[in-house]
């Protein structure tokens, strides 16, 4: 897949923005502050229809303005189609050649998109809810029942929850109702729990290949679904019913869910070194490209958020070695020296400035 | 600008209707002030107040009706050992269109859900359970919609009528008729899959 090019409006600090994209790398260098970042949030925008940085879609509407827009040309399958996502106060709104998508679940998909930035060493060392939330974007962006599940299981846990609460203050308590929603729970969560188990199993088999690459060792990264519930579903459920009843919520279910991560035995969250974490974060993200790769045919746009920079020089140059030359990327630096160019074929470089932008030339020598 | 008081009053009345908004509420407003005569508005007056008084719930099956009981519940020539049982009035119009099912119908005015505060006891269920007691009803047909919310209520019916001896089930959902199989999504698809039938 790649983006050719791509236009704004009004979103967060461009009020109209335009650029054409190299196929391969592209090099998006300036200070802090500048706008590097709000350009790869707006691609990962046109993918996932969610911002990598906030929960809250309004967030990217420019102040004192209506609507946020995101415009691209992508071309994929040796055929360009135009993507456009509208943000608007009330939501959002998804086109595939112009027409409009009723569900964004039949358009998120079309582009896929994987993002490495600073933060995602939280996966391992923050909360279970951002690896939950790392699962439902990446099985997502490849599985339209996953979505339509997760879609299903969230509204009926909002029916239990509710039920439960109100059964608190009855005397008399339906447990038939009880009964029929957590049935209807758990058939939309037996399917989950099992997409999430095989994406996990698939994803750990490749990222332990690409940790001993990019480390260059022999170290063992190994990745553990822990799923809050994976059998006898009806009776843990039947054994909790009064207890959920106290508690007005929900005590099992994929909601609860997390994942560990460890090398070589020791859990990776209490024993690894920043740099280490960072480079089992690369590998997740290195296996996902690959993963999506053999499901859609076509490579993932890969977004790099100023995360070059923070590699030493040897796991920066296995990072690029394991990029595809037909692999299109976008990498934010506020210092190019940073990035060692010469490993590097086929590339673009931007400057941003402010909010505006310009193309580069190579021979430059102030690069 | 401001709108005279029972301009606006009126304007908000009409906003009240499914699908219409504020610009459409102001159109039929400007209309109703501009265009109807004092005739014309007294009609719409008189229909309105005949809803009220000459339009009730049929009593057995609860759809709308002007006489007791409703007409297909008092047609003797209709199959009195079938049941549909719909969310709403409206379905059983479009179920009658079809014109292949000559049984009954029952109205439950809504479908459970907890989290809109409505619980089995907030349909109209337990006249549904007094239907059932008569003999002749063999087969009760769930035609709630196959939204989680209709689906919980077939599911609780079913439930509750487990050991009555009554032949319950449930419409089937799938891929339209005349449509084509790669059009369809992949959900539908895997429903329609799912309740495949001998053929």
């Amino acid at each position: 897949m790649k983006v050719k090019n791509l236009n704004l409006s009004n979103f967060r600090l461009y009020e109209t923005f335009k650029i054409s994209f190299n196929d391969h790398i592209n090099i998006i260098k300036g200070n802090n502050g500048q706008g590097k970042t709000t350009i790869l949030e707006s691609l990962y925008f046109l993918g996932l229809t969610k911002s990598h940085k906030t929960n809250n879609d309004k967030d990217v509407i420019k102040n004192n303005t209506q609507y946020a827009k995101i415009n691209s040309l992508i071309n994929f399958n040796k055929k360009d189609s135009q993507l456009s996502v509208v943000i608007s106060k009330t939501g959002k709104k998804a086109k595939y050649n112009q027409i409009e998508l009723s569900k964004l679940s039949e358009y998120i998909g079309i582009l896929n998109v994987v993002m490495f930035a600073p933060e995602d060493i939280e996966l391992i060392k923050g909360n279970p809810q951002l690896r939950r939330r790392f699962l439902d974007l990446e099985i997502g962006q490849i599985s339209k029942k996953y979505l339509f599940n997760l879609q299903n299981y969230r509204k009926i846990l909002k029916e239990r929850n509710n039920l439960l609460k109100s059964m608190q203050q009855k005397q008399v308590k339906d447990f038939i109702l009880l009964d029929i929603i957590t049935d209807q729970l758990l058939g939309y969560l037996d399917d989950i729990v099992k997409t999430r188990k095989d994406f996990l199993n698939k994803i750990a088999k490749i990222a332990i290949l690409k940790y001993q690459e990019i480390s260059k060792s022999n170290d063992q990264l190994q990745i553990k679904y822990i799923p809050s519930i994976d059998k006898n579903y009806k009776t843990e459920f039947l054994s909790k019913y009064q207890y959920d009843i106290i508690t007005g919520s929900t005590s099992y279910g994929i909601h609860k869910d997390d994942v560990e991560f460890y090398l070589n035995d020791k859990p990776a969250k209490a024993h690894c070194s920043q740099g280490e974490i960072r480079s089992i974060v690369l590998s997740i993200k290195l296996a996902l490209i690959d993963f999506i790769k053999s499901i859609k045919g076509d490579f993932p746009i890969l977004l790099l958020d100023d995360v070059l920079s923070e590699l030493d020089e040897i796991r920066q140059n296995q990072l690029l070695k394991n990029i595809n030359i037909n692999t299109q990327v976008f990498i934010t630096t506020t210092n190019i020296k940073e990035i060692n160019l010469a490993k590097i074929n086929n590339y673009k470089i931007f400057e941003i400035n402010n909010g505006q932008i310009k193309e580069c030339i190579k021979d430059e020598p102030n690069l | 600008m401001k709108y005279p008081r029972a301009l606006d009053d009126l304007l908000e009345s009409f906003r009240k209707y499914p699908g219409v908004g504020k610009k459409t509420a102001e159109r039929y407003a400007l209309h109703t002030v501009t265009k109807f005569s004092e005739e014309e508005i007294d009609e719409i007056i008189g229909s309105f107040q005949r809803i009220k008084t000459e339009i009730f719930d049929c009593p057995i099956c609860g759809n709308i009706t002007d006489q007791n009981p409703c007409y297909i519940c008092k047609d003797d020539s209709r199959d009195k050992s079938k049941i549909i049982v719909v969310e709403e009035s409206k379905d059983i119009i479009v179920m009658e269109k079809m014109n292949s099912y000559h049984g009954l119908y029952h109205v439950l005015k809504g479908a459970i859900s907890p989290s809109n505060g409505v619980g089995p006891e907030d349909i109209n269920l337990s006249s549904l359970m007094e239907r059932l007691k008569d003999d002749k009803i063999k087969e009760v047909i769930l035609a709630t919609n196959l939204s989680n919310e209709g689906e919980t209520t077939a599911l609780y019916i079913r439930r509750i009528l487990e050991g009555s001896g009554i032949f319950v089930t449930r419409i089937a959902h799938g891929i339209p008729a005349g449509a084509n199989i790669e059009y369809a999504d992949e959900v539908t698809l895997s429903k329609a899959l799912e309740g495949r039938r001998e053929f």
